[in-house]
C-alpha cells in the first residue's frame, strides 16, 4: 500500500509532465491563470502522498488517495467552465481533452486503496463517462480517439485488479507473519514440554528394566538396592498416571493485556476494549486457547472483511462467570453455510480447540454485508459437559478468497475481448483494406484463448512460447503498409491489446519472455516506421504505453507473486506447528494411558520385590519375562502381535534370552505377517534353552526375516524367511 | 600394589546398574573398578582417570551419547556403551561416535563381562544390537562398504556372533574382525547428525519403532 502510494504520486505527476512535455510545448498550458494554480493544488495532494508513504498510518494515507481521487474529479467537473473562463482550451490532451484523463490509471488505483475494487471500478467508469462527455460537448470525437479511450479503460481496469490484488496478497502476508509469530511462540513451549515427557518416559522405563534384571539376579546382597528401587519405580509410575499436574492459573488481567497486545499487533487501528474484575484468574490452557481463538478470528477478519475501511472491535469482558471476547466488524461478511468445510484448515482446528476445552466455546455470527461477529466464551464449569461439543464453526470464506480477484479478472477479459472487436470493427470499417484488422483480432483471440483466464499458474514453456509468437505475428501487422502513420492509434490498436496480452504474461511469472515479446515489437514498429517513412516520434507514442504497461505489471507481478510465495511459505510453517501442538496434546493423553497400562503390567511384581524377601524361581522368570516384554515395547514393533507373543513370553519364562527386532519397512502385509510370525514362534517353541534372535529385515533384501538360535550346547543355526 | 588390569569407570544413574556391574568388574582378575558416577561431568569431577568408561546411553541429564563419548575421549577414556532400552536411535548416534561399541544390560552376565575385557584391550564389540541398528539406518546406504561388508553386517544383525559369521561366510574370525573394525569406521565418517532427544523421539515415532502416541 506505501509502496502504491508512492507509486501514484510520482506516476502521476510522471505522466503528468510527459503529457505536457510531449504533446503541449511551447503552448502556456498547465501553468497559467486560475486553471494553472489549481491544477499544481490538485497534482500536490499525490504528491504529498507519496512524501509521506513510507511514515504516515495506513488510515492517513487511505484519506489521502481518497484526497487525489476527489480533488483530480473535482478539477474534472471544473475544467469545462475554468478553461472557457482562461478563454483558451488550457491543460488539454492532444485531442483537447483534460490532462487528468491521461492518468487515470493512478486515478483509479488510489481509488482502490481509499476504497476497494469497486470503487476503484466506479471513478474509471465517471473518468471513462466524462471522457465520452468532453469529446462530444468538444466535437472531438476521432477515428484515434475512440481507440485511445478504448485502451485507457482496458489499461486502467488491468491497474484496478492488479492493485487489488497486490493489496490483498499484503494484508494476507501481514495477516500470516503475525499468526506465524504467535504459533511459533506456543510452539517452542509445546517443545519444551514434550522433551521433558519424552525423558521422563525413558527414565521410568529403565529404572524398571534395570529393577527387573538385578531382581532376576535373586541375590542377597541386593535384595535391599532391590526393594528401595522397586518403591522408587512405583512411585514414578504412580506420578505418570496421575494427571498431568496443571500449570498455575493466569489472572484475567495477564490474559487482557496479552490480547491487547495481539490486536495492535493484527489490527493497530481496532478498537480495544475491556472491562474485568479484580483478582479474577482462568485455567493457563484456557487462556492459551482463548488467545489463539482470538488471534485466528482477528486475523480472519483482516484478511476477508473486505477492502475499504472496516471498523473493527475487540472487546474483553472478565467476571466470576468467565471471561467472553468478542470480535467485531463491520466488513463484508459472509454466508456461513457456502463456507466449503474442506478450506477451513487451520481456522476450524483453532477455535475446535477451544471448543474442546472445558467450558469453552466459540460462536460466529455473519450474514454477506453485515459484518461478522465472532464470540469467544469460557466459564468455568460447574459439573463436566455432559452434552457433545457443537461442530466446529466457521470464523471466515475461505473459500471465497479470492472471489473479488477472479471476479476481477473475468471482468477484464471479457471487455478486454469486446473492446478488441470494437476496435478491429474500427479499424475494419475505415480503412481501405480490412483484412489486417481481422487478422490481428483472430491472432488476439488465439493468445486470450492460449492464456486462459482460470488459473494464474505459470504456463509451460511450449504454451508460453506459442502465446509469445501469436502476439508477435498480431503485432507484425504494424509492418503492413496501408497504415497511415502519425498517432495511428486507430489502426495500430492491436500494438496496446498485445501489450495487455504480455502484461499477462508476466504476470503469469513469465516475465523474461514478456519482455522478449516488448523487444519484439519494439524492432517491428521501428522497422515499421523506417520503411513507410514515418516520422520517429511516431515510433515513441506507440511504444510508451505498451512499455509503461509492462514495467507495472512486472513490477506489480513479481510483488504479488512473492509475497504468495511467502505466505505459503508461512501457512506450511503454521501447518507444522499446529501439528507439533496436537502431536503433544495426543502425546500427553497416550503417555496417560502408557503409564496406567505400565502399572498394572509391572505394579504387582514391583510390590512384590518392595518387600525384599527372597523370591520363588516363578518370580524370578516372571521379572526376566516383564523385562523382556518391556524391551519389546521399544524394538519389537510389529513382531509384539499373537502367536508370538504368547510363545516369547513361554519361551522367556523358560529363561531363553530373546531379542525381537523389527528393522522392516511396511511392506509385508497381514497375512505375511502372520506367516512370518508363526514361523518365529516354531522356531522358538523348539528352543529347550539359549538365546533367539527374531529379526524384520529392512527393505531391498532378498530375505524379509531371519531367525537365529543357540541352544544350550551352544549350538548356532540360522534361518531365514522370503 | 599396582593393578595390572585396565581401569574400569562406569556411567550410569541408576544405582542398581553399578550394583551389578560392579562384582563382574572385580570377578576378573585383568580389569580394575575405578569408580562410577551417574553422569559425564561427575566422573570427570571426581575420578582421576580411567582406561574404560561403560557409559550408559540415556542419562537423566539430558546429555546425549554423542557428547559424553566426545567428552570421555578428550578425557583419554575409551568408551563402551550399554543400553537398556535398544532405541535404534539412540544407538546409531553412539556408534557415529568414536565409542567401541555396545552391550545389553539385560544379555547374560558373563556376555557382558566378555564385552568389557575386549573393550578393555581396545577391541570393537559388535553386538546385535549394535549391527541392528547400523544395518537399518536409512544412510548406511551412503556409507562406502563392500558387498561382504555389507553381509557381515547383516549376519551380525540377524544374532549371530564373530564365529558363526565366520563359518558361514567361509572365512577367518580375524577377517571378520577386520570387516567390522572397517565397518565401524565408515560408519563413523559418516558424521554425527545434529539431533535433540526430542527429534529422535519423533523420529522413532514417525517409523514405527516408538509405539506412541497415536499419529493423527
Amino acid at each position: 500500500m506505501r509502496l502504491l502510494t508512492a507509486g501514484i504520486g510520482l506516476g502521476t505527476v510522471i505522466s503528468v509532465a510527459g503529457v505536457s512535455s510531449l504533446n503541449m510545448a511551447g503552448s502556456p498550458a498547465i501553468a497559467s491563470g486560475w486553471y494553472g494554480i489549481i491544477t499544481i493544488a490538485v497534482l500536490g495532494v499525490p504528491l504529498l502522498g507519496a512524501l509521506l508513504a513510507f511514515w504516515a498510518s495506513r488510515n492517513t494515507l487511505r484519506v489521502i488517495n481518497a484526497a487525489t481521487v476527489l480533488a483530480q474529479l473535482a478539477l474534472l467537473a471544473a475544467w469545462l467552465p475554468l478553461t472557457q473562463a482562461e478563454g483558451t482550451v488550457a491543460g488539454a490532451l492532444p485531442a483537447g481533452l483534460p490532462w487528468i484523463l491521461a492518468t487515470s490509471v493512478s486515478t483509479v488505483a488510489a481509488a482502490v486503496i481509499a476504497t476497494g475494487p469497486l470503487g476503484g471500478v466506479a471513478v474509471l467508469v465517471v473518468l471513462s463517462g466524462c471522457v465520452a462527455l468532453f469529446r462530444g460537448i468538444l466535437g472531438l470525437e476521432t477515428l484515434n480517439s475512440i481507440a485511445y479511450d478504448m485502451h485507457t479503460f482496458v489499461t486502467s481496469l488491468v491497474g484496478c485488479v492488479l492493485t487489488s490484488a497486490l493489496i490483498h496478497a499484503a494484508r494476507s502476508l501481514d495477516r500470516a507473519a503475525g499468526i506465524a509469530v504467535i504459533v511459533a511462540e506456543r510452539q517452542a513451549a509445546a517443545e519444551a514440554r514434550l522433551s521433558i515427557q519424552v525423558a521422563t518416559d525413558a527414565m521410568v522405563h529403565d529404572e524398571i528394566l534395570a529393577t527387573l534384571l538385578l531382581a532376576a539376579q535373586n541375590a542377597p546382597e541386593f535384595r535391599t538396592a532391590v526393594a528401595d528401587q522397586s518403591r522408587s519405580a512405583l512411585r514414578m509410575i504412580e506420578e505418570l498416571a496421575a494427571p498431568p499436574t496443571e500449570p498455575p492459573p493466569v489472572s484475567v488481567d495477564d490474559f487482557v493485556r496479552d490480547a491487547g497486545q495481539t490486536t495492535r499487533r493484527l489490527d493497530a487501528t481496532a478498537h480495544f476494549q475491556k472491562s474485568t474484575a479484580d483478582g479474577q484468574t482462568m485455567p493457563a490452557d484456557v487462556a492459551a486457547a482463548l488467545h489463539s481463538a482470538l488471534a485466528q478470528a482477528l486475523a480472519n477478519s483482516v484478511a476477508h472483511a473486505g477492502d475499504g475501511p472496516v471498523r473493527r472491535s475487540v472487546a474483553v469482558t472478565g467476571t466470576t462467570a468467565g471471561v467472553t471476547v468478542t470480535v467485531t466488524d463491520d466488513g463484508q461478511g459472509f454466508d456461513p453455510d457456502r463456507v466449503p468445510a474442506d478450506r477451513m484448515g487451520i481456522t476450524t482446528s483453532i477455535l475446535g480447540r477451544l471448543d474442546n476445552t472445558a467450558g469453552g466455546s466459540a460462536r460466529a455470527n455473519s450474514a454477506p454485508g453485515q459484518g461478522t461477529t465472532v464470540t469467544l466464551t469460557w466459564s468455568p464449569p460447574a459439573p463436566p459437559p455432559a452434552e457433545m461439543q457443537s461442530p466446529p464453526v466457521a470464523t471466515g470464506p475461505y473459500g471465497a478468497r479470492h472471489r473479488g480477484f477472479d471476479l476481477g479478472v473475468r471482468l477484464t477479459v471479457i471487455t478486454f475481448v469486446l473492446a478488441q472487436a470494437v476496435l478491429a470493427a474500427n479499424q475494419a470499417v475505415n480503412s481501405p483494406q480490412p483484412l489486417p484488422a481481422v487478422l490481428a483480432l483472430v491472432s488476439i483471440y488465439a493468445a486470450v484463448a492460449l492464456l486462459g483466464w482460470r488459473s494464474l499458474a505459470q504456463p509451460d514453456l511450449v504454451r508460453s512460447l506459442a502465446i509469445l509468437g501469436t502476439i508477435t505475428a498480431s503485432s507484425a501487422i504494424v509492418l503492413s503498409p496501408t497504415l497511415t502513420g502519425a498517432s495511428a492509434q486507430w489502426d495500430t490498436w492491436y500494438l496496446t491489446a498485445n501489450s495487455v496480452l504480455l502484461a499477462a504474461l508476466a504476470l503469469r511469472k513469465r516475465i523474461g519472455l514478456a519482455w522478449v515479446g516488448l523487444a519484439l515489437m519494439l524492432v517491428l514498429v521501428v522497422t515499421s516506421v523506417l520503411v513507410n517513412g514515418h516520422p520517429a516520434t511516431d515510433a515513441t507514442r506507440l511504444l510508451t504505453r505498451p512499455t509503461a504497461l509492462l514495467t507495472a505489471s512486472s513490477v506489480l507481478g513479481f510483488c504479488i507473486n512473492r509475497m504468495l510465495e511467502r505466505i505459503t511459505i508461512m501457512h506450511a510453517g503454521e501447518l507444522a506447528a499446529t501439528k507439533t501442538l496436537s502431536f503433544e496434546a495426543n502425546s500427553a493423553h497416550e503417555r496417560h494411558a502408557h503409564s496406567a497400562n505400565l502399572g498394572a503390567k509391572v505394579g504387582p511384581l514391583l510390590t512384590v520385590l518392595a518387600r525384599g524377601e527372597v523370591l520363588a524361581d516363578a518370580d524370578v522368570r516372571e521379572c526376566l519375562a516383564l523385562e523382556g516384554a518391556l524391551r519389546d515395547q521399544a524394538r519389537g514393533g510389529r513382531l509384539v502381535r499373537s502367536p508370538l507373543v504368547g510363545a516369547t513370553l513361554a519361551a522367556r519364562r523358560r529363561s531363553i534370552d530373546v531379542s525381537l527386532l523389527d528393522d522392516g519397512q511396511h511392506d509385508l502385509d497381514d497375512d505375511q505377517l502372520d506367516t512370518v510370525l508363526a514361523w518365529m514362534g516354531d522356531h522358538l517353541d523348539r528352543l529347550p534353552a539359549g538365546s533367539f534372535t527374531g529379526r524384520l529385515l529392512p527393505p531391498g533384501r532378498t530375505d524379509r526375516a531371519t531367525v537365529v538360535t543357540v541352544d544350550g550346547g551352544g549350538g548356532v543355526s540360522a534361518h531365514s524367511w522370503r | 600394589m599396582p593393578h595390572a588390569g585396565a581401569r574400569i569407570a562406569i556411567v550410569d544413574d541408576h544405582e542398581i546398574v553399578i550394583l551389578a556391574l560392579r562384582p563382574l568388574i572385580a570377578s576378573s582378575p585383568d580389569l580394575e573398578y575405578v569408580g562410577s558416577a551417574s553422569s559425564v561431568p561427575k566422573l570427570l569431577r571426581t575420578s582421576p582417570g580411567a582406561d574404560l568408561v561403560v557409559l550408559d546411553l540415556n542419562l537423566r541429564d539430558g546429555s546425549t551419547p554423542g557428547d559424553n563419548v566426545a567428552a570421555l575421549r578428550e578425557w583419554g577414556a575409551q568408551v563402551l556403551a550399554i543400553t537398556s532400552g535398544e532405541n535404534p536411535f539412540l544407538i546409531r548416534e553412539v556408534s557415529r561416535s568414536d565409542s567401541l561399541g555396545l552391550v545389553r544390560k539385560s544379555a547374560p552376565a558373563q556376555h557382558i563381562l566378555a564385552a568389557i575385557r575386549r573393550a578393555a584391550r581396545g577391541e570393537i564389540v559388535a553386538s546385535t544390537e549394535w549391527a541392528a541398528a547400523l544395518d537399518s539406518d536409512p544412510d548406511i546406504g551412503a556409507a562406502p562398504l563392500t558387498n561382504r561388508e555389507r553381509d557381515v553386517l547383516a549376519l551380525y544383525a540377524s544374532g549371530l556372533g564373530a564365529k558363526s559369521v565366520a563359518t558361514h561366510l567361509g572365512i577367518s574370525e580375524n577377517t571378520v574382525d577386520d570387516h567390522i573394525r572397517r565397518i565401524r569406521a565408515e560408519y563413523l565418517a559418516l558424521g554425527r547428525p545434529a539431533n535433540t532427544k526430542v527429534d529422535l523421539y519423533r523420529r522413532g515415532v514417525e517409523d514405527g519403532f516408538i509405539p506412541l502416541p497415536v499419529k493423527n
